[in-house]
């Protein structure tokens, strides 16, 4: 609680309670609200930077907003939509994984694994490289997904603190094989693997890029709530996170739910990763993820883990990516200048979910009345 | 403070009352849980408030504890006009609450949980000095309670004086204490009820929420009742019957209802449902709770657990519904050695369970009652096919269940955590009874909570099953209940089952000495 006195002998209360009960309506409200805010605090950073606020957010929006930097942002979009909503299954458990990046990198390097031993004339036929880089990039994911899980199950690891290391462990192998055994020999030197070939690559006939990956991103949230709202799956992995002594009363398979749950989760990061490498840049090289990983926890969160809301907060992550390169190259701004709003709006949902549980009241209260 | 009320000992009316409560309105989407409640606590008396489950005794007791804010109605205290906007602003009233469910954290000691979130602690708070503080309160009351204990460690009578001292090193003087029986036996019960004379005695008001009625007869000074939002009847204990209370209550609907007495007695044929052999439960503090426990239940019978809580009934009717593993021994289900198997398991070889603590076990309070009811059967067809449930399908048989059992609620789609206490107790029993055909039911406190109606039901409910030949383990701590139930007591002292009473032989004298002094009577196993 917050006292200030005022003159006159008034008091100034701040009083925070818990809130009983959260309506979908109040939270929605609560999250845009906070989202505005965010971007009114990084304004005013940006002003006090010495940067004019208005025009930067102008700039940026307009920009982003053309047909060329649109089909970028849904680009951009796709892998951080697609790793999104495979960390709503691991939250809506309770599983706080902050792995995706590491899940999404060993999509990368799998799927990479793939092309690389097929231009060395092993492997598939053309026509089966890409079920095969789609499969192996979900199940280096899922994969990657599951040892923390096997951690916390068998000894109780705490997940957050394995799941990232285990982000480090992955970025550092793709460095490891990218400057060494994989380097395209034809490179001129530089730390990448081949191309990718266009038969390793998602795409819709007669459409672009962006739309085809667009619509695998939405297929998969809307298939995600299916998931959560019709299956048993679905519903015990709810129940998971919400009260664990009730899932082991009713019977729930409690390791198996988390397996499954993370599994997916990083199946779809692991997906992810295979769309930066084989569309966004065309092959593996350091730091060929900008973070995706990251903001899709952030997003994940700022859209409540309902599919849906994820989506589009997914997309306004992938008009920050993009919006970096924009504040560089047009107006002289560090292009960290986004990763002051990502971080904003980092805290505005934390903030959110603080709010959406409380209750705040602002009392001013006289002399000798009791309250 | 109102120095002038506490010099004044045992009530009268005609001081100021320490709270009156007028025309107090309370609403919930669908429901009016308080409808125009005038409710009056003078300073020393022992105030029994009664009523039917969901008759919004807990919701006005909440609202005068600043949880709720009315909808309408004037809240005065010791004649003063107040508004409550949450407990910190009862608190500084003294008015302290102690709830239903037991509010304290278990991993902390004694004096760690009474002073957390206490306002005069300072940065670096002087430990030895407050549990000395403790002590002196403590004895105060002839308990003998150790600051230091570890509060898991603790009996349900011990915490109960634990959540008191938060209440009263808070300076408390009008304490409000939901069903605090409901947990405790009867010997606890009485310790309380002469905490609470003691208290009174000092010129502290006590309301105490209770189901039994003969409790409020023999403490308290008034009693008021609650039906349906509203008070029915206030007056002086003494100018009241326990017939009378129990018409006002329930109508006259179930009184003399005689479902009891037709009872069959056990088929005698009835093959083992549940065996244990040596059986062995470790407790949370990694000592043996349940040593060496041999028992048979066969189909048809009621076997009634007896004993003190905490000599390990919990532990064992956890290790037999699969939540907790034994160290040793053996479980047998009907012919298979289920040691050690899992809840789902043994729910599909026909076990039943009730679990003690229904809040923390049985519900999922964030979900709806429908989701709730899907909690158990969504796995199974025909609620679900291939994975895919059939939301339908659920709904319907959770309005039956809600319907069979009398759950008061606006809708199937109310959150669990809406419903009173008794209710979430009718949820969870309606749920398991209505869609599960056990051959063994483990039913740990199946009354708890439940008002005398709901609590006849529920008796019937099992009398019925045993006679359509399921065996069913009952854990109880309300001797009354087990000895009208059972075929065979069982008592459990210090981890070991120390006798086994067959249904002529048993008193409640020889039980209480069972159970409190572990010694052996003759066993007719
Ligand atoms: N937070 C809430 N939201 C919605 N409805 C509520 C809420 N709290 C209580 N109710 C409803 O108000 C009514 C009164 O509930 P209350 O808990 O006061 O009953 P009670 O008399 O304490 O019953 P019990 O003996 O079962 O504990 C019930 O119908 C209940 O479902
Ligand atoms: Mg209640």
């Amino acid at each position: 609680m917050l006292r200030r006195s005022l003159p006159g002998g008034l008091k100034l209360l701040v009083r925070v309670e818990r809130r009983p009960e959260v309506t979908p309506r109040y939270s929605i409200i609560v999250s845009l609200g906070m989202l505005l805010l965010a971007f009114l605090a990084s304004g005013l950073i940006f002003q006090l930077l010495g940067f004019s606020a208005l025009h930067i957010y102008r700039s940026f929006f307009t920009a982003l907003l053309s047909p060329i930097m649109l089909e970028e942002v849904f680009r951009r979009s796709a892998p951080i939509i697609l790793a999104s909503i495979g960390l709503c299954y691991s939250y809506r458990m309770g599983f706080w994984n902050i792995g995706a990046e590491g899940q999404l990198y060993m999509g990368m390097i799998a799927a990479t694994g793939v092309v690389v031993l097929h231009s060395a004339g092993y492997g598939t036929g053309q026509h089966l490289l890409l079920p095969t880089v789609i499969a192996a990039s979900m199940v280096a994911g899922g994969a990657w997904g599951l040892v923390p899980v096997i951690l916390k199950v068998r000894f109780g690891a705490n997940e957050i603190i394995t799941t990232l290391m285990l982000n480090y462990t992955a970025i550092l192998l793709a460095d490891f094989l990218v400057h060494g055994a994989w380097k395209d020999p034809a490179g001129y030197g530089f730390a990448q693997t081949v191309q990718f070939p266009s038969t390793a690559r998602i795409s819709i006939p007669g459409v672009s890029d962006a739309v085809a990956y667009l619509v695998l991103a939405m297929a998969v949230t809307v298939l995600t709530l299916l998931v959560f709202k019709f299956t048993v799956f679905g519903f015990e992995s709810k129940i998971v996170g919400l009260n664990i002594y009730a899932s082991r009363y009713a019977g729930v398979g409690i390791s198996s739910i988390l397996v499954r749950g993370v599994f997916i989760s990083g199946a779809l990061a692991g997906l992810a990763g295979l769309i930066v490498v084989s569309g966004l840049i065309g092959r593996l090289r350091p730091g060929a993820s900008p973070g995706y990983g990251y903001h899709a926890i952030i997003a994940s969160m700022l859209g409540g883990l309902y599919p849906p809301a994820v989506f589009f907060s997914s997309i306004l992550f992938g008009m920050l990516v993009t919006g970096g390169d924009l504040l560089q190259a047009s107006l002289q701004m560090p292009k960290s200048g986004v990763e002051i709003i990502m971080a904003m709006i980092f805290l505005a949902t934390i903030v959110a979910e603080f709010v959406k549980r409380h209750r705040l009241t602002i009392v001013v209260r006289g002399r000798g009345v009791v309250a | 403070m109102a120095e002038d009320l506490l010099e004044r000992p045992g009530p009268s009316p005609t001081s100021i009352p320490k709270v009156e409560m007028r025309g107090i309105v309370k609403r919930f989407p669908g429901v009016v849980a308080n409808d125009g409640v005038d409710f009056t606590i003078y300073a020393g008396e022992i105030h029994a408030l009664l009523g039917e489950n969901g008759a919004g005794k807990t919701t006005l007791m909440n609202i005068l504890y600043g949880i709720y804010t009315p909808d309408a109605g004037v809240i005065r205290v010791r004649g003063v006009p107040v508004r409550l906007r949450s407990p910190r602003d009862a608190i500084r009233l003294g008015i302290g609450m102690v709830h239903q469910d037991f509010r304290l954290i278990e991993a902390h000691t004694v004096v760690e949980n009474v002073f957390l979130n206490y306002d005069g602690l300072g940065f670096i708070p002087k430990w030895s000095a407050l549990e000395s503080r403790l002590e002196e309160i403590a004895s105060n009351y002839g308990w003998r309670l150790d600051p230091r204990a570890r509060v898991g460690d603790l009996s349900p009578g011990e915490k109960q004086q634990v959540e008191l001292l938060k209440l009263l090193v808070r300076g408390a003087d009008i304490l409000l204490l939901d069903e605090p029986t409901s947990v405790l036996t009867p010997i606890e019960t009485k310790m309380l009820f002469k905490t609470m004379r003691r208290m009174a005695e000092e010129g502290k008001s006590i309301v105490l929420i209770t189901h039994k009625l003969s409790e409020a007869m023999s403490v308290s000074d008034r009693v008021t009742l609650m039906r349906r939002g509203k008070i029915v009847l206030s007056k002086p204990t003494k100018e009241a019957t326990i017939e009378e209370l129990s018409t006002a209550m329930v109508g006259a609907q179930l009184i003399g209802d005689a479902g009891l007495e037709e009872r069959q007695s056990a088929p005698a044929d009835g093959a083992p449902t549940l065996q244990l052999s040596a059986l062995s439960v470790m407790g949370d503090e990694g000592v043996l709770a349940v040593k060496d426990a041999d028992l048979t239940v066969y189909r048809g019978e009621i076997v009634g657990v007896a004993g003190v809580s905490g000599n390990g009934q919990t532990e064992l009717v956890e290790a037999i519904a699969g939540l907790r593993k034994p160290v040793r021994g053996r479980i047998i289900l009907n012919g298979a050695d289920v040691t050690g198997a899992s809840p789902r398991r043994l729910m599909e070889l026909g076990l039943t369970y009730i679990p003690p603590e229904g809040k923390k076990w049985g519900i999922v309070p964030e979900l709806s009652i429908y989701e709730n009811v899907a909690l158990r059967v969504a796995r199974y067809a025909p609620y679900s096919r291939l994975g895919v449930i059939n939301w339908r399908k659920v709904a319907e048989v959770a309005e039956k269940v809600v319907s069979e059992f009398r759950v008061d609620t606006a809708s199937i789609k109310s959150r669990a955590g809406s419903l009173s206490g008794g209710n979430v107790q009718r949820l969870i029993l309606g749920r398991e009874l209505t869609t599960s055909k056990p051959s063994l039911l483990v039913a740990a406190y199946p009354t708890k909570g439940l008002d005398i109606a709901a609590s006849e039901q529920v008796r019937r409910i099992l009398s019925k099953l045993r006679s359509e030949g399921v065996g069913v383990l009952m854990l109880s701590e309300d001797l009354d209940e087990i000895l009208e139930l059972s075929d065979r007591i069982v008592v459990m002292y210090g981890g070991r089952i120390v006798g086994v009473v067959g249904r002529g032989e048993a008193t409640p004298e020889l039980l209480g000495v069972m159970m409190s002094r572990g010694v052996a009577a003759s066993a007719s196993a």
